[in-house]
C-alpha cells in the first residue's frame, strides 16, 4: 500500500502536474463563484478535454476543477446571495446575512477555513476508510433512503423562523408537485405536462435553483441603484481574514458534526452535497443555545456548519465512485465516464486492479484542497471588491452569465425559460415572504422520494411495515418524528411558563 | 441603430449558412446524444467521435441533450434544418416509444445516415441466487414461481430486451416480479444488496462487477462473446435464440439531401472499418456493427418488427 | 399580510387540485407492482392538508400591526426598474432564438445598463460599451477555448 501512496505522490508531484491542478483550482473557482455557471458544468466542459490527456495528468486536472468550483459556489452564496449550486444554497441563510452587516471578511474566511478543514477531514476518512464506508452505503437499501427523505424533509421545520413552518413546508410542496411533471424513468408514464413534448423532461434542479434565487434577488437589488447606501465593508484585511481561522477552530463541536453528517450523507450515491449542507445546518440550529439567532448572520457557526458540510461530503462522494463505481452525482459521473474512455473500469475491484490510480485521486485530492485555501487568500480580496461595483453594470451581466450556464447544462433553451420562470414564482413567494430554500429541496427529494418509496414497496411486496422494523430507517425515522414534533411542543411549554408568570403580576397588581 | 446593426449581423449570418451548402461539410457536425455525459451511451458516441477524425474534414462535437428517456434530444433533431449538421445518436429505445405509445414516431421520422457500433448487452443475476445460467435460471424459477424479481425501467430498452430473452427462453413473466427502476447502476446495486436477483444491463457495467463476485452472467445478448467477459456465454450457446444489442445508428432530419447523407455514411462506415477503432471499442465491450443505405433500412425495419411483436405479445402501453 | 397570505393558501390549493384532476387521468399499467400513482397523489393530497392548515391558521391567528399591508407590498413589487429589468429579459430571451445569442447579448447589455443607471451621463455610456465587450470576449473565449456547441 505504501509504495503505491509512493507511487501517487511521486505521480502528482510532478511540475506539470500541479500546474494542471492549480489551475484546474483557479478555473473551477472562477467559475464556480460566478452565479449561473456551475460546477456541473465546469466538469462537462472539462471531461471531453481530458480525453486526449494522459490519464496521471487528466486526474488531478478534474480533481482540481471539481473541488474549485464546489468550493467556490461559497463566494456567489456570501456576496451575492445567489448559490451557485444547491450544495451552497445553506450558506446563503447566514453567510450573505453577514456579509450585508458589513462583515463580508468575516464570512468568507469562516467559509474558507471550514471548507478546507471539512473537506481535509472527509479525504482522510477518504483515505484510511473508504472500504469500511462503502459497506456503510452499501447497507442502505430504499427503506433507509426513504427515511432519510423524510428526515431531510423534517429539517425543514427547524430551518425556518418562527411561525412560519407550515409556510415552509407549503414550499416544499410546490417543490415536490413541480417535481411530479414529466416523465417517471421508472415506469414510463409522463404526468403533469399538458401535452407539451418539452415538458416531459421535468425540471431541472439547477436552473430552477439559480432562477429562484437570482431573479428576486437581481430585481430587489435595482433598487439600491443610485442611492448612496451605507457603504458596506469592502476593504480586505488580510490580518482579519487570517483570525477566523482561530473561530473556526473554536467551534470545534459543529465543525466536526458538520463533517460527519457532510462524510455520512456524501456517500449515499445521489444524495451528495446537496443536501449536506442543509442538514448540517439544521441539526446546528437545532443544538445551539441560542438558535434564534441563526438567519441573523451574527454566530460564527451557522455559517462554518454547511460549508464543512458540503466539502466533506466531496470526499464522500468520491467514496462510492471508487470503491463500488457508483456515482454519487452528476460531477462524479462524469469523472466516471472520464475514467472509461480511459479504459479504466471504475468497479470493486479499482483498488486492486488500479491501486495506483485510486492513489493519484487520493493524493490530488489533498493537494486540490491545499490550493483552494491558499488560492483564496488571493481571490477573495478581488471578489469582494466586486461588491462595490454599481449594481447596473452586475445585473445584467449576471443576467446573462446565468442565461449561459442554464443552456450549457443541457444545451437546450427550453432551461433557460424555466430559469425566468422559477424566477417569477421565486420573486412571488419572495413578495408573498416565503422562504425558497424548501422549493429546491422538495425539487431534489421528490424523486428520490419516489423512486425509492415504490422500490421499497415492490421488494417489500407492498408492505409499509419494513420502514419502521429495519432498524436504520426506523431509528432515522424516529428522529425525524421527534425533530417535528419537539420543537413545537418545547414552544409551546415556554409560551405556557410565560404566559403564567405574567398573570400572576397583573393579579398582584389588582390586590 | 442597435438594430440596424443586428439586422445586417443576423443577414450575414444567414448568408454565410445559404452558401455552405456547396462543399459539405464546412463547419463542425453536431452529434446530439440524448444521455448524460459520463453514462454508457454517451462514452460509446465519444469513441466512436474520436474515431471519426480523419475520416472527415470537419469536427464532430458531441452534444448531450437528457430528458425524459431521449425524447426531448429526439425531437429536436428531428425538427432541426435538414442539411446534415445536427445528427442523432440514438439506439432502439427510440423504436420502443412509438410501440408502447410513449412517443408518436419512430425511426422512420429520420434519414438513417449509419448504424456503426452495438453496446453489448446481457441479463446478470445476484450471485448469492446461484442463478448462473439459463438451465439455473429456467430451474430455479419453475421450482419456485414468484420467488424472483428482475428490475427493468418499464417500456425502456431494458424491459424489450428480458423480454425477448424470457420469450425465447420460455421462462413465462408471471413468474417472475418486475420491478420498475430505471438506470444500468441502480440495478446493479440492488442486485448487490441481495434485493433483486435478475438485472438486465449493459455488459461493460456489469463487468466489473462479475469479476469481484457480485454478479453472475446468465446470457448474453449477441452473437459472439464479450471481450470483457469472455467466460460468459451467450444466449445462442445455452440454446436460446436472443439476440438483443444496443445498435447505435446515427440519424440526420428527414429531407437531408441524399448526397450529404452519402458523404456522412461513407465517413461513419470508414471510421468503424477502422482496425484501431475496433480494438478501442472492444476495450469498452462494443463491438462494430456497420452498416448503412438499404442494408441498414432492412435491419432497422427488422428490429422494429420484433419491438412491435413483443409489445403487442406483453401489451406493453400505457393505452 | 393576512391578504397575502390567504391569496397565496387559496392559489396553493387551486394549483393542487388542478394536478389532482390530471393525475387520476393516469392510466395504470398491468405489469406495475406499484401504481406510478401512488406518489404524486401522496404528494398531492400533502400539499392541499398544508393548504389548509396554513389557511385555517392565518383566519384564526391576530393580524399583527407591523406587518405591511397588502397594497404596500405589491407597490413594492412593480418597482418602475425591476418591470424594466424583468421586461427586458424576457424580451432578451425571446430575442436570441430570433437574432442569435452574441447579438441579442450585446444589446440587452448595452440597454439594461443604461436603463438602469439613474443618469446617463456621457462615461456610462463608455462604461456600458466596455463591460458588453468585456463580457462578449469573456464568453466568446471561454466556450472557443471550451470548444462547445452554442446557442441558436
Amino acid at each position: 500500500m505504501y509504495d503505491l501512496m509512493l507511487a501517487g505522490v511521486a505521480a502528482v508531484f510532478q511540475p506539470w502536474t500541479l500546474l494542471a491542478i492549480m489551475l484546474g483550482v483557479a478555473g473551477g473557482l472562477v467559475i464556480g463563484s460566478i452565479p449561473g455557471l456551475t460546477s456541473t458544468m465546469s466538469i462537462a466542459l472539462m471531461v471531453p478535454l481530458t480525453y486526449s490527456m494522459k490519464l496521471e495528468f487528466a486526474i488531478p486536472l478534474l480533481m482540481g476543477v471539481y473541488c474549485g468550483a464546489i468550493s467556490g459556489g461559497l463566494v456567489g452564496a456570501i456576496l451575492l446571495n445567489i448559490p451557485g449550486t444547491p450544495a451552497s444554497a445553506g450558506t446563503c441563510l447566514d453567510g450573505f446575512p453577514m456579509a450585508a452587516r458589513g462583515q463580508a471578511t468575516r464570512a468568507l474566511g469562516l467559509a474558507v477555513y471550514a471548507s478546507m478543514i471539512g473537506g481535509t477531514l472527509s479525504g482522510l476518512a477518504l483515505v484510511l476508510i473508504a472500504p469500511l464506508l462503502a459497506k456503510v452505503a452499501l447497507s442502505f437499501g430504499p427503506w433507509e433512503y426513504f427515511a432519510l427523505v423524510i428526515f431531510t424533509f423534517s429539517c425543514i421545520s427547524s430551518m425556518s423562523a418562527k411561525g412560519r413552518a407550515v409556510k415552509a413546508f407549503m414550499a416544499a410542496f410546490i417543490g415536490l408537485g413541480l417535481s411530479l411533471v414529466g416523465l417517471d424513468e421508472a415506469s414510463g408514464q409522463t404526468r403533469l405536462t399538458f401535452g407539451f413534448t418539452s415538458l416531459e423532461s421535468g425540471f431541472y434542479e439547477l436552473p430552477a435553483l439559480i432562477g429562484l434565487y437570482a431573479i428576486p434577488q437581481l430585481l430587489t437589488d435595482t433598487d439600491g441603484i443610485g442611492r448612496r447606501e451605507k457603504i458596506l465593508q469592502v476593504n480586505y484585511r488580510l490580518r482579519l481574514f487570517v483570525s477566523t481561522f482561530g473561530e473556526v477552530i473554536g467551534r470545534k463541536w459543529d465543525l466536526l458534526r458538520s463533517t460527519f453528517i457532510g462524510i455520512v450523507i456524501g456517500i449515499l450515491p445521489g444524495v451528495g452535497p446537496g443536501l449536506s449542507n442543509i442538514v448540517a445546518y439544521s441539526q446546528a440550529k437545532n443544538s445551539s443555545r441560542t438558535p434564534e439567532k441563526f438567519g441573523q448572520g451574527e454566530l460564527a457557526e451557522s455559517v462554518i456548519s454547511p460549508e464543512a458540510a458540503n466539502n466533506a461530503s466531496m470526499g464522500g462522494a468520491l467514496i462510492p465512485m471508487l470503491t463500488l463505481g457508483i456515482p454519487g452525482d452528476a460531477s462524479t459521473l462524469m469523472m466516471l465516464g472520464a475514467f472509461m474512455l480511459h479504459g479504466i473500469d471504475p468497479g470493486p475491484l479499482l483498488f486492486r486492479d488500479h491501486g495506483d490510480i485510486v492513489w493519484i485521486v487520493f493524493i490530488a485530492f489533498f493537494v486540490a484542497f491545499a490550493f483552494c485555501t491558499l488560492l483564496y487568500h488571493f481571490f477573495i480580496p478581488i471578489t469582494i471588491k466586486a461588491i462595490a461595483v454599481p449594481r447596473q453594470f452586475v445585473i445584467p451581466v449576471l443576467l446573462v452569465l446565468c442565461t449561459v450556464g442554464c443552456y450549457s447544462l443541457n444545451n437546450r433553451m427550453f432551461d433557460v425559460y424555466c430559469f425566468l420562470g422559477f424566477g417569477l414564482l421565486g420573486y412571488v413567494l419572495h413578495i408573498v415572504k416565503v422562504p425558497v430554500l424548501p422549493v429546491i429541496l422538495g425539487l431534489i427529494l421528490g424523486p428520490m422520494a419516489e423512486e425509492q418509496l415504490s422500490l421499497a414497496l415492490a421488494f417489500g411486496q407492498g408492505s409499509f411495515l419494513p420502514f419502521l422494523l429495519r432498524p436504520v430507517s426506523g431509528f432515522i425515522l424516529l428522529v425525524a418524528l421527534l425533530s417535528l414534533v419537539l420543537p413545537p411542543f418545547f414552544g409551546w411549554r415556554k409560551k405556557l411558563t410565560a404566559q403564567r408568570i405574567p398573570t400572576k403580576e397583573s393579579q398582584n397588581d389588582t390586590v | 441603430m442597435n438594430k440596424t446593426i443586428a439586422l445586417t449581423l443576423g443577414a450575414a449570418a444567414m448568408s454565410l449558412t445559404t452558401v455552405s451548402a456547396l462543399a459539405f461539410p464546412d463547419k463542425p457536425i453536431e452529434l446530439v446524444v440524448p444521455f448524460s455525459p459520463g453514462g454508457g451511451s454517451d462514452v460509446a458516441a465519444r469513441v466512436f467521435a474520436q474515431c471519426l477524425e480523419g475520416h472527415i474534414d470537419q469536427q464532430v462535437l458531441i452534444r448531450n441533450i437528457t430528458g425524459a428517456r431521449g425524447k426531448i434530444a429526439e425531437v429536436e433533431v428531428r425538427d432541426a434544418r435538414p442539411d446534415g449538421y445536427k445528427l442523432l445518436w440514438a439506439h432502439q429505445g427510440m423504436d420502443m416509444g412509438l410501440a408502447t405509445g410513449r412517443s408518436d414516431y419512430n425511426y422512420t421520422a429520420f434519414e438513417p445516415v449509419a448504424s456503426t457500433v452495438a453496446m453489448n448487452y446481457g441479463v446478470f443475476a445476484d450471485a448469492n441466487s446461484g442463478i448462473d445460467s439459463v438451465d439455473t435460471l429456467r430451474g430455479k424459477v419453475a421450482s419456485d414461481p414468484g420467488a424472483y424479481n428482475i428490475g427493468v425501467a418499464l417500456n425502456g430498452f431494458s424491459h424489450f430486451a428480458v423480454l425477448d430473452f424470457l420469450d425465447k427462453a420460455g421462462i413465462s413473466t408471471d413468474d417472475l416480479q418486475t420491478i420498475p427502476m430505471s438506470g444500468d447502476k441502480t440495478r446493479i446495486v440492488a442486485a448487490i444488496q441481495g434485493n433483486l436477483t435478475l438485472v438486465p444491463t449493459a455488459v461493460a457495467a456489469a463487468a466489473p462487477y462479475v469479476n469481484s463476485g457480485d454478479l453472475s452472467p446468465v446470457a448474453i445478448l449477441s452473437d459472439e462473446r464479450d471481450h470483457k467477459l469472455s467466460d460468459a456465454s451467450t444466449a445462442a450457446e445455452q440454446g436460446v435464440d436472443s439476440e438483443f444489442a444496443m445498435y447505435f445508428t446515427t440519424y440526420a432530419p428527414a429531407n437531408t439531401p441524399e448526397d450529404v447523407v452519402d458523404t456522412l455514411a461513407k465517413s461513419w462506415l470508414a471510421a468503424a472499418k477502422d482496425s484501431s477503432c475496433q480494438g478501442r471499442l472492444a476495450q469498452n465491450s462494443m463491438s462494430v456493427v456497420a452498416a448503412s443505405g438499404e442494408e441498414l433500412t432492412a435491419d432497422l425495419e427488422a428490429r422494429y418488427a420484433r419491438i412491435e411483436e413483443l409489445a403487442g405479445q406483453y401489451q406493453l402501453g400505457t393505452e | 399580510m393576512r391578504v397575502n397570505d390567504l391569496l397565496f393558501s387559496l392559489l396553493f390549493i387551486l394549483l393542487f387540485v388542478v394536478a389532482a384532476t390530471q393525475i387520476t387521468q393516469l392510466s395504470e399499467i398491468a405489469s406495475a407492482t406499484v401504481s406510478a400513482r401512488l406518489f404524486p397523489e401522496m404528494v398531492i393530497g400533502g400539499g392541499i392538508l398544508m393548504g389548509v392548515i396554513e389557511m385555517i391558521r392565518t383566519l384564526v391567528s391576530r393580524p399583527r400591526n407591523d406587518d405591511p399591508g397588502f397594497r404596500e407590498s405589491w407597490k413594492e413589487a412593480f418597482l418602475r426598474r425591476r418591470m424594466y429589468l424583468l421586461g427586458l429579459f424576457t424580451v432578451y430571451l425571446i430575442a436570441i432564438t430570433h437574432v442569435g445569442f452574441l447579438v441579442a447579448t450585446a444589446v440587452f447589455c448595452f440597454v439594461t445598463i443604461l436603463v438602469l443607471a439613474p443618469r446617463i451621463k456621457p462615461a456610462s455610456l463608455v462604461i456600458a460599451l466596455a463591460v458588453t465587450v468585456g463580457l462578449l470576449g469573456l464568453i466568446y473565449v471561454l466556450l472557443v477555448v471550451y470548444l462547445k456547441a452554442f446557442l441558436p
